[in-house]
Order: C-alpha cells, then structure tokens, then sequence
C-alpha cells in the first residue's frame, strides 16, 4: 500500500538535526493539500466539511509550524492535527451496525471480489455508517498504511483492541459492498434459469 | 486459535507487507502454512483490501485547493489564537496569550504567567494523570472474558481482603454483587488501565470475577444488565458503570449462576 506515494504524498526535505527546519506553509501545503483533504473526506463524507478541515489543519499547522523539528515527521504530523480538528467536532457516540457480522466472505465467489468495481457512494455510506472509533483506526491503515502495532501506538491503545476494531470495521465494509454483489448475482443467475427453464 | 482470532489476525495484515513475520501473528502464520482453506480466504481477504485500499485514496480534489488553503490562512492568521485556543492540538505547548493593544503592560504580563503557570500545570496533570481508558462497552465484554482466562489460567498474585473488608478505598464493589469477594489483584498490566479484580468465587466452587475500572470512557448501561450481555465459551458477561467506574462482570457458568450473583433490580417505571 506505501508504493504508490503520488506527488502530493512525498515528504519535504531538509535539515534532520533537530534544530528548527525550513518548512514554510507553502510547501506544506503543496506537498500534503491533496492527501489531507482525502483523508478528511473520508472522515467527513462531505465536500464542503473535507475542505473546512484541510483549511483548519493547515490554520494550526501555520501556528504550530515551529514544533515540526523532523521534516520526515511532517505527513504523520499533519495527520494527528486533522484528526484532532475531526474529533473535536464530533461529539456523538454511535454503536457498530452489527448487520454485517453475520456476513461470510468465505461464501463470496472470487470473482465478485477480483472483479468489484467499488461503489464510490456505497463506499462513502459504508465509512460514514462507522463509528468513529473503527473509522479512523480503519483510515490508519488503508490512509496511513500503517501497521497494527503502530495504529496501537498512535492511539495508545492495546494491540488487541486495535485488531478487533479493525477486524470489525472491514467485515463491515466486506458486508456493504460484497452482499449487494452477491445478491446481483444471485437475481442474474435465478432470471438466467427461469429462462432456460422457459418460464 | 479459535475462528474469531484468526479472522483478527487475517484483518490486521497489510497486503505487500512483512506483517506475518510480526510475533501476535506467528500463529497465523503457522495456521496458514497447514491449511489451505485459510490460506485461500487470506488471499480472498487480501484481493479485497487491495481493491478497498486504492478506492479509499481515490477521492477527486477540488480544484484550486492549495490556492484557496494558502489564500485564507495568512487573513485567518491574524486572529490565529482564535483558532488555536478552540483546540485541536491539546498537547503540544501553548502559543502565546492573546495581546490586545490597548490593555495595560503588567495587565498583560500577569496574564502571561498565569497562562505560563496554567500550562506547566495542565501539562504536569497530563503527564501524571493515569490515561483513561477508551474502549466501546462490546469490546470490553469481549476483553473481559480474555482477562478472566488469563486470570484463570496463569498464577496470580491475588491478595486476600482483611477480615471484614469488603472492597478497596478506590474500587467500589458495585452495591448489586450479593457476594463478599475474598480477594482482589492489581489487573493495571492485564487490561492496560486502571483497573482491579475481585474474586468472586463462591464455596460452590463457581467461578466469577469482577472487574473495576476506573477512568474508564465507555458507554455502558447504569445498572447490571439483568441477563448476561455476552455469553461464549461458558462465560456470561455483562458491564455497567455505576459510583464513577466501570463494572464488568464475568461468570464461568450459566445464565442463572450470573443472576445469582446479582440482586434482583427493579424494573424502571413506565416514562
């Protein structure tokens, strides 16, 4: 997942001595604009709150420019800002929807998975839909491309439960977009042997 | 490695990485190597991700955005302590207090300090004060019979309760357990929080442990839920917070050996 770092994900250079580096807000926001705004529409699924965020981040960023002291550190820095900004709007609590628990993937022909063109609007429900403990563990690892140890340390959190909010917010996922293929498929196959059947 | 464990393990490798080699999924990673199912739905699971990961990233960026972002910060900064008091850097070090032109220079260098002062006390209490725990009340039943295992099974370090002595100064036992524990231990290390557990087992020789964590963030009911909210492998579970700490109790047994333990609770009148 780390190999296709577009132009926008690459890392400012500079100084790694730990003195002050020369990171102006300009090249922040040239080198990171498009990933931060990714990463917050699909915190936000909307637009509009996508572009607030990006701008907020990058506000505090400005403020806080002075505490950047590793310029590697300035993508997962960013991050943090965002994702602080993102919680403190959201206040409300919701619990998983279970519905997707009783989901089997093992009963998923392979071709639905090899084939699945994702759904950007079903996608977009199915993150929204989660609560945003799972959600952003989730975007930690497709986004971030971060390991389970690391999500665990980002968050302080203990491996195991990282795991299972993980495990949890994927099969979630795998529900909201494999069972309508399934069904699809399902529905094509019945009218197929209607027809075959003459009826 | 029961099938909920494996599905776990399978869920936190990324695909492309050296993630199997990590020691929590060594045991995947044995699995894997002595059965082909698992190993066809590792894969499955895997195509999956891949397909999820690249539509995740594919979100269509506004044009004009960078301009827009740099146009409005430089305007935005000259209130900027607005922004940064609201604030979604709580850790890092303060910026400076707000100035305002006209207020009197030692006004303004007595706010100074009181910030100053304010923030070295709020950063020590950030330091020292015990992280709460974040959890959601499922994934906490689910820890919760983890811990009674691992208390279960490993020697512990319990320590008896003095006679008389019900419970710990600053872990309640919760007012509905209708059994006096007979011991307790310091499960911080076990539940990473802070948190004790009470041996509930009776003369009977039934199983049961309470867990009593505090600074505990979860939702939970405000009261025993009546029947156990989770029950596998022979244990029911339920949680509850009540006197400011969480409550989970654990209970090798049935739905009546759960009940049991708890005194009956008066259903809440009709609203």
């Amino acid at each position: 997942m780390a190999d296709d770092a577009s132009a926008e994900d690459r890392l400012p250079v500079g100084d790694s001595t730990g003195a002050p580096i020369d990171l102006d807000l300009p090249r922040l926001v040239a080198d990171h604009a498009a990933v931060l705004y990714r990463y917050a529409y699909r915190l936000t699924g909307s637009v509009a709150d996508a572009e607030d965020l990006t701008q907020q981040t990058f506000l505090i960023a400005h403020q806080k420019l002075s505490q950047l002291r590793e310029p590697a550190g300035a993508r997962g820095w960013l991050f943090a800002v965002l994702r602080r900004a993102y919680l403190k709007s959201q206040r409300m609590t919701r619990r998983l929807p279970l519905a997707g628990s009783a989901f089997e993937i093992e009963s998923v022909p392979d071709e639905i998975v090899d084939e699945l063109i994702v759904d950007r609007e079903l996608l977009r429900a199915a993150i929204d839909e989660l609560p945003d403990p799972y959600k952003l563990v989730l975007m930690s690892f497709y986004f971030e491309d971060l390991s389970y140890r690391e999500i665990a340390e980002q968050f302080e959190l203990p491996v195991g439960t990282v795991m299972s909010r993980l495990s949890r917010a994927k099969s979630h996922l795998r529900f909201r977009l494999l069972e309508p293929e399934c069904a699809a498929v399902a529905d094509r196959r019945t009218t197929a042997s209607r027809q075959q059947g003459g009826v | 490695m029961d099938q909920i464990d494996l599905r776990k393990a399978m869920d936190a490798c990324r695909s492309g990485s050296e993630d199997l080699l990590l020691p929590e999924l060594a045991p995947l990673a044995e699995h894997l190597a002595s059965d082909s199912a698992s190993r066809r739905l590792f894969d499955c699971l895997l195509r999956f991700d891949r397909r999820i990961s690249g539509a995740i990233r594919d979100v269509p960026v506004p044009a004009g955005l960078a301009e827009r972002i740099l146009a409005r910060v430089p305007i935005a900064s000259g209130n900027s302590n607005e922004a940064a008091s609201n604030d979604a850097f709580d850790d890092a070090p303060c910026p400076a207090p707000v100035t305002e032109p006209n207020r009197r220079r030692m006004g303004r260098r007595g706010w100074m300090l009181a910030t100053v002062a304010a923030s070295v006390v709020v950063a020590v209490s950030f330091v020292l004060w015990p992280r709460p725990t974040e959890l959601t009340a499922d994934e906490l039943l689910s820890h919760g019979g983890e811990w009674a295992k691992q208390l279960w099974k490993q020697p512990t370090n319990w320590t008896p309760l003095a006679a008389g002595q019900r419970e710990l100064p600053n872990y309640p036992l919760a007012a509905p357990i209708v059994v006096s524990p007979s011991r307790w231990a310091d499960v911080a290390r076990l539940s990473e929080s802070n948190a004790v557990a009470y041996d509930l087992t009776t003369g009977g020789g039934q199983r049961a442990i309470l867990f009593v964590i505090r600074e505990a963030e979860i939702e939970c009911n405000p009261t025993p839920p009546i029947s156990p909210q989770s029950s596998t492998e022979g244990l029911m579970i339920g949680c509850w917070r009540a006197q400011g700490v969480v409550y989970v109790l654990v209970v090798d047994g049935d739905e009546r050996s759960y009940k049991s333990l708890l005194k009956s609770i008066p259903a809440p009148p009709f609203a």
